[in-house]
């Protein structure tokens, strides 16, 4: 009964959109992203069509899973968690539909313009202004959505979660327009406001804070309505969330000098973004270990609730990737480590490990919610578990094993000052790690497959049944 | 006497390293100097705020708040 008070309370309708929506774009994303994988281990791979080239699939893979999969599932989580902890129906029913219809819409326009090789040349923004100016209408859709549903909330506190997704959708409009600024010189194509290393700067102030505030701020709101949830517990400390939150917010936005050390930026700016990394170890852990002691006193859940698994599993990765990051933005050891693999390898324990198991996790607590139906199958969730942590750890493993061997490789001297190897003998030694990579994601996308096959199971269950239409008609207390 | 030197070195080099040409800071530097000490006592009032003994129950009560599926009441007056 409370199910349909719910159901008839709350616009559940675009929330399960998106979240069918999710499922199928972590397949595409994750797909595109084995794909490429392959080709650097098989460059027989490209097919020598430039449509299928690395240089034009991998801003698909990552436009894919960055804004449709991680895009649907912050969508989904942000409309589903404000109404529940908010006690009030989304402010409005069509810009929630117009949220939806408008960044499937980008999504799409992505996989076409990408392959065509139409690009800003910008890393996680390649797509063109056009595009651009649709992603600011539909995001500000979402985000004033979103505070209106707080303004004419019921209840008094706004909870931690809702904060997070506000800071991620102020913050994420304010970095997507400054560094977006372009001048068109055509319909599809445009040059950057910047030039030289203010461009550079601009770049990575923008490209560690998508990861900062879209991927961490956004997704933590995530983690402080759905692992209490699923825990059925309240979360360990609420004065750790609010200091987690504040220092979040002060904190990322100094960081992305630290992706260029030993460039043309000044000295001072790469030492300011590696000492604010080394400082937000400590929210960072502090938000990892409130997440995880939320179990405290609990922890024979973990022994057969496996969407709590995935959630506690993300929280593990979030702290080891927290504290991996700061330490390659030390010069000393970015001076090893960049523009090898190990960055591709702390990229993915962030997106495999915390980003995708976390919503992984939080879709898997909203599905029976808002179809009225248990899953299809908890042995194909567990079965999801196992394979998406075997594969990511694989990846991972194998791209710190890559990336350290090569910037080894790449600042051997012999006895006269020359360098031992030439960058084609490097490349040659990645071949096996490149191999076990490709592996990795692809049992990664398995689990992906594993759960799209699961939630339209689902799906087809509650249509079946009409366990959706059942609780939009059953008669509920007023 | 070799230490005495380094000593100096070191300390000569620190003040460089700290050393600031105030009349040369432009708008920018003094904005984002302005910015950065801002957000520093930000965050020291916000640690204080959140860890004073007085606020703990009034912040706490609010976790509980998602165990109930229709939240209203839920600030501690």
């Amino acid at each position: 009964m409370e199910e349909a008070a719910a159901e008839q309370k709350y616009n559940f309708d675009v929330v399960r959109w998106f979240a069918v929506m999710t499922a199928v774009y972590l397949v595409v994303g994750a797909l595109v992203g084995v794909y490429i994988a392959s080709e650097l281990a098989w460059p027989v791979l490209n097919f020598d069509s430039p449509y299928l080239s690395f240089g034009r699939l991998r801003p698909l893979h990552t436009n894919a899973v960055i804004f449709a999969y991680g895009g649907c599932i912050l969508m989904a989580t942000a409309f589903y968690t404000v109404q529940r902890t908010c006690g009030v129906r989304l402010w409005s029913d069509k810009m929630a539909w117009f949220t939806f219809i408008g960044w499937n819409l980008i999504i799409v326009s992505a996989v076409i313009t990408l392959p065509l090789g139409l690009t800003q040349s910008k890393e996680y923004a390649e797509l063109e202004w056009p595009i651009d100016l649709a992603i600011a209408v539909v995001w500000l859709s979402f985000m004033f959505n979103f505070l209106m549903t707080i303004a004419t909330r019921k209840t008094s506190h706004i909870y931690v979660s809702n904060w997070f997704f506000m800071g991620m959708m102020i913050m994420i409009t304010i970095l997507h327009v400054v560094n977006s600024a372009a001048i068109p010189v055509g319909a599809f194509k445009s040059y950057s406001a910047y030039a030289g290393v203010q461009d550079a700067m601009i770049q990575w102030w923008w490209g560690h804070n998508a990861v900062g505030f879209y991927l961490t701020a956004g997704f933590l709101g995530i983690m402080y309505y759905f692992v209490p949830k699923q825990a059925n517990r309240p979360v360990f400390s609420y004065r750790l969330s609010v200091i987690h939150f504040w220092a979040l917010m002060f904190g990322y936005v100094w960081l992305g000098a630290h992706h260029l050390q030993y460039t043309a930026l000044p000295d001072w700016t790469g030492s300011l973004g590696a000492a604010v990394s080394i400082a937000m170890i400590i929210p960072s852990w502090g938000g990892a270990v409130n997440g995880m002691m939320t179990l405290s006193g609990a922890w024979d859940k973990l022994r057969n609730d496996y969407v709590l698994r995935f959630l506690i599993m993300s929280l593990a990765f979030y702290a080891m990737s927290t504290f991996e990051g700061p330490i390659m933005s030390i010069k000393t050891v970015n001076a090893l480590s960049h523009y090898t693999d190990w960055t591709i390898g702390h990229v993915h324990s962030g997106a495999l490990g915390w980003v995708a198991m976390v919503g992984i996790g939080a879709l898997y607590h909203m599905m029976p919610r808002i179809f009225h139906t248990p899953m299809y199958s908890q042995a194909l969730i567990n079965m999801h578990f196992w394979t998406a942590t075997i594969g990511t750890v694989i990846y991972v493993v194998a791209m710190w094993v890559s990336g350290i061997m090569q910037g080894l490789m790449w600042r051997a001297y012999d006895d006269y000052g020359t360098l031992a190897y030439t960058f084609a003998e490097s490349v040659e030694a990645m071949h096996p790690y490149y191999a076990m990579r490709a592996i990795g994601g692809g049992i990664f996308l398995l689990g992906a497959v594993i759960m799209l096959f699961n939630i339209i199971m689902t799906v087809l269950k509650a249509k079946n049944a009409g366990s959706v239409k059942a609780a939009q008609t059953a008669a509920v207390a007023a | 006497m070799s230490n005495d030197s380094s000593t100096a070195t070191i300390e000569e080099s620190t003040q460089g390293f700290f050393y600031t040409d105030w009349s040369a800071m432009t708008s920018h530097d003094w904005a984002g100097l302005i910015i950065t000490s801002v957000t520093f006592v930000l965050m020291v009032i916000a640690y204080f705020y959140v860890f004073r003994p007085k606020n703990k129950d009034k912040l706490e009560a609010q976790k509980y708040m998602l165990m109930d599926d229709e939240p209203t009441t839920t600030e501690k007056k």
